[in-house]
Parts: structure tokens; C-alpha cells; sequence
């Protein structure tokens, strides 16, 4: 028949069967959220910013494309359409993170007052350069715009809270104090986040939902046993 | 009367003379032959003279053409046919994506313009000095790639 | 429309009136004024873009003192709609610089490969740039570099650095297709088209994107490299892969079909077409094509000329005739043949041959007296033209994956529910890809096999619900027929939930529009099943008003035109009954001769009688039955047993190697000829190539050749001349004269004289 087309560099695209439902990895709490979250918006779809950040929780830190599809999945979108809304913004993680992100300003206030010894500081210190994570997982490191806080220059911030007023001494103390502490990770930046999107009574109905849930599943262990 | 048939002699003589004189001027003992014995002898050509095409090369030896169809496009006579296909690592022929797989020009239809030359975005063709173009039949004047194409440079001595 | 409010603008000074809040892009083609733009396309998205910035105008508004108020800036004309006294302005010293800087800013990135790029020549990025753009441009930078030439399907290739980010391929396939595969990714100069994770672009309707694309950014694999704009022409016809009829440009050099594009045609497929009609006409420039008729001598197939075989046919064909009487011959095919081919092998096989064993389906539907749909609703098998559907109110797609069966239905199925809110029910055994195109549809999966089942349940439903209209039906009768399909019985049954079937029965109502395919075509109890929906149609009030209806569409491109040109055992062209003497004695007069009166073998009786041996001659007429027909065992045994099996078709199919004769025949590039598409509408095509070898003939010829060897001829001439015979006999067709059909075809309307009374 017709010629063949010579291609070859490239290997066949890898075919995704959009009927197949992708591999789900939500907690029940995280359908419990998203199912909330769903219902303050007119379309599904439009919950896809806060289901992202479900599924970087749920995910440990990052979205990984199985993420991607079980939002995509959750939302009844298409994979691509959530992809790009992930890939445009960039506090979504499209790659893996260290347990806990260094974001050090180097802005305008910032650099000025020493946002760039800071970042250097902070990558002789853990031997690695600004958007690389250490070998150990602990940190990843990334050099970030204005982050709203010219007042407290050099600000970093780490999770969900903001280190301003930054001394290369202040950093080092910080580190250790990062190292050994379960605050400020990634994963709870994503949390909180979330939350950010629940009322309070929301969150107490998804906590009775869960209990109600897990003595119902108990109670059937209990049966089964 | 003598004077008369003086006078009517010199005026029919002499422009006679003044032309023949131009003749003789250019006649072997004061001047070099004009015509040159044409098969043996060459005449040298004007350097922009179009006559055959070329198709070039780079001094890799990769083809310039890259099939893209444009003298074809830009061809008066419409005597250009390109059929163009994808190069690999394996097979290239040019360098970039592109190249002519099928490159013919039927000599017949062409008119010698250039416009093909000047439409050639790589210099690819060029008509070149070589008009000796005749042949028997009709069909040996579908001059295809391989007739047009130059001969791969020999690597130059350092 | 027609009542829809005026208003008056100006562009350019002069003063028009143009629709309320119609974009002045559109109000400004009205006068012929150039507006160039990237993103704009009017088929595109309730609302458009306005990403590329290209079709700014300065526009202003009249002020009551009569001075015109400029706005500040210049605005997008794609998103700027008329007005009451809006004055626009489109080629100011403003506007012009504005342009030359959008081009500029364009080309920053894009690379100058346009003499390999297949874009090149019919590029409006090529286009707006010489006549808007700047002669050079200020950068002298590094471009942008990314992969070139990165095939995101088998169909497409993607070179993201030609990208100029107008959105037009993502918005079609969000809005259009459906499947949103392609989307931007990242954000700022990284900006790119993609697909998940640079997975397989697999949507149905990939090359549209193709021809969507302002730049040479999303190229054709198959039309990679092939051929320049000049380098080829290009002919009008139809695409030949499914029955919707969709309009096509064959662009083709010598003797080479280079590609195909979509032509448009409002009714039909607006300017869409699917993957399988812009890359499935590859065939027609197959080097495996067949190019002289081939005779089978020792059991191996030789060259021979025409002379040969037609004496060879004429003269197995008499010998049958003489032996067994005309109905030891038959001819299966006429789904794939024009009307005219059609029409002239019906008369062919009854005038010259004698024989009513003729069909062309090939499918379990193979109801004689024509279909429950014509006698009970009066159309064969559509009531909803294709572009009606888009008015429905309800969608009912019943057993019939759209997307993959008929995929310019679907398209218009889609934008009934994208753009004006029709409800859409899918009822299908297996999840299917239609399903993921609309928005939580709702979805009846019911058990295969109890289609019938499910149909009458909602009709029961209907009834219960009081809304049922009467409308050419008895309800009584429906009552009681239908008493036992309660909706507690049918959920069992088909395993669709009770709440699902009452919704479903909500919405079923006026202006439904079913769709049915294949599945329903094959069902092992099709009269029964057809008689449901009819039933169901009726019940809802859509028997003969409004856009709604029930619609079986068809598989092959001529299956309509073959029913209409009567290539079916027991009716004549028009649906005439071959035992309906005086309507049989009209069309004797037409054509002549006397006509058998008893009718023939449907496919199934033929290929029942073939396999027993009782048919002397098999005439096989551009249908791979070994392959293709339901039951393809039953096929070859046919094959195997048939005295003497002729077969006429591109390719040296597998029918074909059961094959005494085999008759090359022309593609539909290399002939002219009309389709009568699923909707009943006759489209025209015309022939843009010589056939591969001069001993390809079109079916057309071969008919009227061999009538001849048969010893009686039928005089024919052209297409032309046998489309004029068709009007005579079938009264509905003689709008179709070639001389007067519109360009987007006729749609022939059924009435009660079609059949001839």
C-alpha cells in the first residue's frame, strides 16, 4: 500500500484505553473531601484545583500521571485537560519532592537583604543546587518569586509556614529543627490546603462519616472473624 | 565629364573599399579566427549562462534539494516533478527532515528561465554552462535525480 | 432566524446591518472586508478565543450628537459583537502596526522551515504575514528549541516549535470531538500542545486538528512529504468509508491520491470529517489493486482480456439460465456501487438475466417487503436528517457505539448536547467510547439480547405515564400488547435499574431522536425489535412532525441508494413491490421489457441455495462476503459450492479467491456517479483520476457491457443519462439530474406515491 512513513526515532505513543478506569489510590477520607468539595461548584470540573491538592496529599508530595488520571477519573474529565491545569500552576508537584521544600525568595526585598546568601548557604549546606532534592529525601530546595512578605526579607518558606528575617545561623538552626520535627512537610502543606477548602461543619461531617464508616467496617470484621 | 565619371567612380568604389577594408581587418593575417571548430573547440561560456541543471551538493556530500516542491512551484513551464520523502539516520540524504526522492525535469518542456534556480530556498539547482543537450528519443530527456545530481566531491587535500 | 433583531454598524464606513451580537469578523466578510486572524474559527465554541490577537480592529460607538466615542484600545473582532451604531475600523495606521507586531512576535519562535513543512503554501500563518506582517524581524536570538516532527498517533504528527498557541486544536477536541486529548501544558514561553503524558492521540476525529491548524504545527503522517499545494489538484466527492455521506476533497497528483480534506457541507458534515475518512482512501492508490480481469485456469488466476471474460460470464450465465431456469443465478452487492451502478445491475440481473435473486445486505436485517420503518412510519430507514438532530430535545443512542459506527452522527449528536442542552440516553450492552464524549449521560447497560425487552418496558412506561400520543396507533391495542412490560419485569430482565428506566421514560417525549446502528441491524429478531421502536417513536409523538424520529442508520455508503435503486429480491427501484402488477407494469413500460414477477433469494437464501448447490452463478459485486457477512462461514461454503462465482472489486479479496472471474473495477476517484447517504440525501462525486491500468473500468460499464454479451443491451452512456432513467422509474429522484442538484445534494422526501401507487 502507501509508502511507509519513516518515523522510526520515535516509538509507537503509549495507547491509554480512556474506558478503562485508572487505579484509584484515594483514602476514603479524600473521597469523603472531594465529594464535599464537588458540591460547592456548579460543575465537577471546577473542583479541580482542590482535588489536585487531594491528590498531591494523597500521593506523598507530588502527582505523579496515575494522580493525574485518578483526578481525571474522579472529575470525569479528560487526562489531558488535567494535566495542563497541573502543569500551569507550579505549586503542584509534577515531579518527586524531598519530605520538606525549602522555597527561599530571591526577589527583589529579599535579594536585597540577602536572599541569595541564604540560598547559597542552604546549598552548601545540604550539598545540592537550587530545584534538587538531597540524596535522603529529607529536602528539596528551590529558588522561588515574591512569596508577600517583603517585610520579613529574607523570607523562606517551608510547608505551610513562612521563616522570614532569614540569618545563614537561623537557617542552620532551622534545619535541624526541620530534620527531626513531622511539621511543615509537603504532604501537610497539601492538607492544609484542603482544609483551607472545608467549612467546619464539613470537616465534622467527613469525621462522623469516617467513624460511621470504620465502626461499620469493624463491626463486619468483627462478623467475618 | 571626366570628372563626372571620376567622381561617380569614387562614390561607388570607395565605400567599397572602406568595407572590404573591414573585412580584410578581420581576416587571419590581422586578426584571430572568429569561429572556433566547434566539436574539438569550446567556446568559454559567460559565467551566469543558463543551460543544463545541477543539482548540488554540500561539501559533506549531502544533497542540497530538499524536495520542497518550490521550483516546481515557481516552474513556468510546469517541466519540474518532485516527490520528496523523509530522511533517517539510516538513509540520509540531506540534512534536515526532508529530501527529494523523485527529482526529474523534462528538458523538452523547459524553457531555460532560472526561475527554478531562483526559487531553490538551499541553492540546489543551478543551471549551468553544459548545452549539449541533444539526444534520439524523446523519453532520454526526462532528466531524473540521478543524471542532475553532482558527483560527491572528492575530500579535499590538507 | 428570521425574526432575530437588526442592527446597524459600520466598518470601514461603510453602513450595514448585520444580526444583533453577531462578531464583526463574520459582519465584516459581508463586505468583503479582509480581517486575518489564527484562533477564529465559527464552527468553534459557544464562545471563541481571542488568543492570537490577529483580527483586532478599533471600534468605537455612535454617539447620540452623531461624534463616534473610540474605545481606548483596539479590540479582538472575533469576540466583539455588533451592536446598535458600532462603528469599527480595520486597517488604521494603529491597527496595521498592531498586526505587524503580532506577526512579529509569532515568528519570534517559529521557525522558517517552511519549505519543508507541509504547511507550507496554504499556511494562513505563510498568508497573513505577507500581506499584514513585517518584512523582518528584530530578533536575532536563539528560537526556541523542542522536538521536531514527534508523531503523537499514527495520523498526526506534532512539531510544537511551528506551535502558535491559537487553541484552535484543543478547543476542537474539547468542544467538537469531544475527547479532550489535546492540551496545553506548562505555562509562558513553555507553552505547548500535548497529550497525556505524550500518549497515543487516539480520538476518532485526530485530522481535523490537521486541517484546523493556522501553522504546519499538527501535519499529516500519511500526507507527510507527499506533495506541495501546487503539486496537486483536487476533485470534489464523497467520502466512501461509512453511510453519512461526508463531503470530500480528493487532492491527488498524477495517478496518486495524496489526501483527503473536508469539504463543506452545512447538511451533511459541516466541514468535519472522521479518521477513517481522511486517512482510509489510501486504498484507491494501492499498489495491490487489481488491473486486468483475471479467469481461473488449473487453479491459479491469469491475465485476460475483457472480450474473454465477458463471453465467458455471458456464456455461463445462458448455460444456467437454459439449465436451471433465471434463478439459478444471483448477485449479491450494490452497497459500495453508485446509484446508477445500483440501479443498472438491478436491471441487469432482472432484464438481461431474468432473475430477482438479487441484494445487497449483508447484515441478519434482511426483512422482505421492505422495512417495518416504510410501512409503518413512511421512510425506509431515517426520519431525522443529520442536521436535525442537533435540534433534538432527547437523544436516544440505542445499542450503537456512534463514535466508532457513525462518526459524523456523532458529531452532530455531540453539539445537540455541547451546544444546545439536549438530553442525551445511552443504552448499550458494554461501556462504550460515545459514553465518555457526553457529560454524565444517562446510561442504560442493559443484558445483550434483550433489546426488544427494553424498549417496550419504556413504551409501557410512556403509556403508564399518560403521555403517550396517539398518532397513527392504536393505544388499546399497545396497552394490552404491552401490559406485561412492567418496569419491575424489565429491570430484572435487562438489568437496567427501575429508577433509570423512569428517567429515561421522562425524557423520552417530542423531538427524541433515536439512533440505532449495527446492533440493531443484526439483532436476531429484527422485525420484532424495529416494531418496538417504531411503537416507542410513535407513543412519544414523533411519528411524522418535528425533528424527532426514529433513525436505523446504515453501514455502507450506498446501502440507502442500493435499497432505493431496488437491489433487493423483492422490490423494485422506489420500493415498488415486484408483485404489485401495475406498479411492476409501469417500470415494464419505462424499461421495455417483462420482469419476473415472483420475488428472488434474499442474500441469506441465496448463499443457503449457493452452499447446496443450487446456484449456478454467483455474481459478487464489490462485497468481501467471506469476510463480511454475518454468518461468514455460511459465506464460504457458499463460495465453495457456487457453480460459477464471478467477482468484481479493487482488490484480489478473500471473497475473490473463490472466484471462476474476477473484474477489476475503478475506485471512486476514477468515476463519476451520486451516494445516497444514511439520511437519504444524493450527493455527487465526481472522477479526479484515470484508473490505474485502462482495463479498470467502472462498474457502470461493466453492467452495461456485459448486458450486452447477454444480449440485451442497455444503452448507456454515462452516469448521467442512467440518474435521468432513475427519476422516471423512482419519481422522488428526478430532482437529481446532475444539471440540477444543489451542492449539498438532495434529500429526497418519501411519500405515499414512492411505492409506486
Amino acid at each position: 500500500m502507501s509508502e511507509a512513513i519513516r518515523l522510526s526515532e520515535y516509538p509507537r505513543a503509549k495507547r491509554i484505553d480512556e474506558r478503562q478506569p485508572p487505579e484509584l489510590r484515594f483514602s476514603e477520607r479524600a473521597v469523603q473531601e472531594l465529594e464535599r468539595i464537588k458540591r460547592h461548584y456548579p460543575n465537577k470540573r471546577a473542583a479541580m484545583l482542590p482535588a489536585l491538592w487531594i491528590a498531591q496529599r494523597e500521593y506523598g508530595g507530588h502527582l505523579p500521571p496515575e494522580a493525574l488520571m485518578e483526578v481525571a477519573y474522579r472529575l470525569g474529565t479528560s487526562y489531558a485537560v488535567v494535566e495542563g491545569v497541573a502543569t500551569f500552576y507550579t505549586m503542584y508537584n509534577k515531579r518527586p519532592v524531598g519530605r520538606v521544600m525549602l522555597e527561599v525568595c530571591t526577589n527583589l526585598t529579599c535579594s536585597i537583604c540577602g536572599g541569595y546568601e541564604i540560598l547559597r548557604h542552604l546549598e552548601e549546606k545540604l550539598g545540592i543546587r537550587a530545584g534538587e532534592t538531597t540524596p535522603d529525601g529529607q529536602f528539596t530546595l528551590v529558588e522561588v518569586e515574591c512569596l508577600n512578605d517583603c517585610g520579613n526579607a529574607p523570607v523562606m518558606q517551608v510547608g505551610n509556614r513562612y521563616f522570614g528575617r532569614l540569618t545563614p545561623e537561623k537557617v542552620d538552626a532551622l534545619l535541624e529543627e526541620l530534620k527531626n520535627s513531622e511539621e511543615h512537610t509537603v504532604v501537610q502543606l497539601a492538607d492544609t490546603i484542603v482544609q483551607c477548602h472545608l467549612s467546619e461543619s464539613e470537616r465534622q461531617d467527613i469525621e462522623r462519616a469516617l467513624a460511621k464508616a470504620q465502626a461499620g467496617s469493624g463491626g463486619q470484621d468483627g462478623q467475618n472473624g | 565629364m571626366i570628372t563626372q565619371v571620376a567622381k561617380r567612380f569614387v562614390k561607388t568604389v570607395l565605400p567599397l573599399a572602406q568595407g572590404l577594408s573591414i573585412t580584410f581587418r578581420h581576416q587571419p593575417p590581422f586578426h584571430e579566427p572568429i569561429t572556433v571548430e566547434y566539436p574539438e573547440q569550446k567556446r568559454p561560456m559567460y559565467p551566469r549562462t543558463r543551460w543544463r541543471h545541477v543539482l548540488r551538493r554540500y561539501d559533506n556530500g549531502l544533497e542540497r534539494c530538499i524536495g520542497c516542491s518550490l521550483c516546481a512551484g515557481a516552474c513556468p513551464a510546469r517541466c519540474i516533478y518532485v516527490e520528496a520523502a523523509e530522511n533517517t539516520d539510516e538513509h540520509r540524504f540531506s540534512p534536515g527532515e526532508r529530501y527529494a526522492r523523485r527529482y526529474e525535469i523534462n528538458m523538452l518542456r523547459c524553457i531555460f528561465c532560472g526561475y527554478c534556480q531562483e526559487a531553490c530556498p538551499t541553492g540546489a539547482i543551478v543551471l549551468r554552462d553544459d548545452y549539449e543537450l541533444a539526444d534520439y528519443h524523446r523519453s532520454d530527456f526526462i532528466y531524473t535525480k540521478e543524471m542532475l545530481l553532482e558527483p560527491i566531491p572528492e575530500p579535499q587535500e590538507e | 432566524m428570521a425574526e432575530q433583531e437588526l442592527v446597524t454598524i459600520e466598518i470601514n464606513g461603510i453602513e450595514l446591518q448585520v444580526p444583533k451580537g453577531e462578531m464583526i469578523i463574520e459582519s465584516a466578510k459581508r463586505i468583503g472586508v479582509d480581517i486575518p486572524f489564527f484562533c477564529y474559527h465559527p464552527r468553534l465554541g459557544k464562545e471563541q478565543a481571542a488568543n492570537c490577537r490577529m483580527c483586532l480592529v478599533e471600534a468605537g460607538t455612535k454617539q447620540p450628537d452623531g461624534s463616534v466615542r473610540m474605545m481606548p484600545k483596539p479590540q479582538t473582532s472575533c469576540t466583539l459583537p455588533a451592536s446598535q451604531g458600532l462603528v469599527v475600523f480595520t486597517d488604521t495606521v494603529a491597527i496595521q502596526k498592531a498586526r505587524r507586531g503580532i506577526l512579529e512576535f509569532l515568528l519570534i519562535n517559529h521557525p522558517l522551515d517552511c519549505p519543508i513543512c507541509d504547511r507550507g503554501g496554504e499556511c494562513p500563518l505563510q498568508n497573513n504575514t505577507l500581506f499584514y506582517g513585517p518584512g523582518v524581524s528584530r530578533f536575532v536570538e536563539e528560537k526556541r528549541h523542542l522536538p521536531k516532527a514527534f508523531p503523537i498517533s499514527d495520523y498526526v504528527v506534532l512539531d510544537r516549535e511551528r506551535c502558535i498557541h491559537c487553541a484552535r486544536c484543543t478547543r476542537f477536541s474539547q468542544e467538537i470531538s469531544g475527547d479532550a486529548q489535546l492540551e496545553f501544558l506548562k505555562r509562558g514561553a513553555d507553552t505547548m500542545v500535548s497529550t497525556f503524558q505524550n500518549t497515543e492521540f487516539t480520538s476518532r476525529f485526530s485530522g481535523n486538528t490537521i486541517e484546523l491548524c493556522p501553522v504546519g504545527a499538527l501535519t499529516s503522517r500519511v500526507y507527510r512529504f507527499r506533495a506541495r499545494p501546487w503539486d496537486m489538484k483536487s476533485q470534489k466527492s464523497i467520502c466512501t468509508r461509512c453511510s453519512n455521506g461526508c463531503n470530500i476533497w480528493l487532492d491527488y497528483r498524477p495517478n496518486r491520491l495524496v489526501r483527503v480534506l473536508g469539504r463543506e457541507n452545512e447538511a451533511v458534515n459541516e466541514e468535519w470529517t472522521c479518521d477513517r475518512g481522511k486517512f482510509g482512501h489510501e486504498y484507491i492508490s494501492s499498489d495491490r489493486r487489481l488491473l486486468s480481469p483475471l479467469v481461473r485456469r488449473d487453479n491459479r488466476f491469469v491475465t485476460a482480456s475483457w472480450v474473454e471474460v465477458y463471453q465467458l460470464i455471458a456464456s455461463r450465465i445462458r448455460q444456467a439460465v437454459e439449465e436451471r431456469g433465471a434463478g439459478a443465478v444471483g448477485a449479491i452487492g450494490g452497497a459500495h456501487l453508485s446509484n446508477e451502478e445500483a440501479y443498472l445491475l438491478q436491471k441487469l440481473m432482472r432484464v438481461a438475466v431474468g432473475t430477482n435473486n438479487i441484494d445487497h445486505r449483508l447484515e441478519r436485517n434482511q426483512v422482505a417487503g421492505g422495512d417495518t420503518l416504510l410501512a409503518r412510519l413512511g421512510v425506509p430507514f431515517t426520519q431525522t436528517a443529520i442536521a436535525d438532530i442537533e435540534k433534538a430535545k432527547t437523544i436516544f443512542i440505542f445499542g450503537a457505539d456512534l463514535v466508532d459506527e457513525q462518526p459524523i452522527v456523532f458529531l452532530r449528536a455531540r453539539k445537540a448536547w455541547f451546544r444546545f442542552g439536549a438530553k442525551v440516553i445511552i443504552a448499550h450492552p458494554e461501556p462504550t467510547e460515545t459514553e465518555l464524549r457526553f457529560d454524565e449521560p444517562l446510561v442504560l447497560r442493559y443484558r445483550a439480547g434483550t433489546e426488544t425487552t427494553l424498549i417496550n418496558g419504556l413504551s409501557h412506561l410512556i403509556l403508564q405515564s399518560g403521555r403517550a400520543v396517539t398518532d397513527g396507533i392504536s393505544l388499546e391495542e399497545l396497552q394490552a400488547s404491552l401490559s406485561e412490560y412492567t418496569p419491575a419485569r424489565v429491570a430484572q430482565e435487562t438489568g437496567v435499574a427501575e429508577d433509570a428506566l423512569r428517567e429515561a421514560a421522562n425524557l423520552l417525549g417530542e423531538g427524541t431522536v433515536i439512533l440505532c446502528a449495527g446492533r440493531v441491524r443484526n439483532h436476531p429478531e429484527y422485525a420484532v425489535l424495529a416494531n418496538a421502536l417504531v411503537n416507542l417513536t410513535l407513543l412519544t409523538g414523533n411519528g411524522s412532525r418535528g425533528n424527532g424520529g426514529l433513525n436505523i442508520l446504515l453501514p455502507e455508503v450506498n446501502s440507502h441508494g442500493a435499497a432505493d435503486m431496488g437491489v433487493l429480491p423483492d422490490l423494485l427501484p422506489g420500493y415498488v413491490p415486484v408483485n404489485d402488477r401495475e406498479a411492476r407494469e409501469r417500470i415494464e413500460r419505462i424499461w421495455k421489457a417483462s420482469l419476473p414477477a415472483e420475488p428472488g433469494l434474499s442474500t441469506q437464501g441465496m448463499l443457503e441455495a449457493a452452499a447446496e448447490g443450487k446456484l449456478q452463478v454467483l455474481y459478487v459485486i464489490g462485497e468481501d462476503i467471506a469476510q463480511k457477512y454475518h454468518d461468514p462461514e455460511l459465506a464460504q461454503r457458499a463460495l465453495e459450492n457456487a457453480g460459477f462465482v464471478i467477482v468484481q472489486d479493487l482488490f484480489l479479496t478473500d471473497t475473490a479467491q473463490y472466484a471462476d472471474v474476477v473484474l477489476p473495477a475503478a475506485s471512486v476517484a476514477e468515476k463519476e456517479g451520486t451516494f445516497t447517504n444514511t439520511e437519504r440525501r444524493v450527493q455527487r462525486f465526481w472522477k479526479a483520476m484515470n484508473p490505474p491500468s485502462p482495463d479498470v473500468k467502472p462498474d457502470l460499464n461493466i453492467f452495461a457491457e456485459l448486458a450486452v454479451y447477454l444480449g440485451k443491451p442497455l444503452p448507456v452512456f454515462s452516469a448521467e443519462q442512467v440518474m435521468e432513467e432513475i427519476g422516471q422509474v423512482f419519481p422522488a429522484y428526478a430532482e437529481c439530474c446532475y444539471d440540477q442538484m444543489p451542492a449539498e445534494g438532495v434529500r429526497w422526501m418519501p411519500t405515499l406515491t414512492d411505492r409506486g401507487k
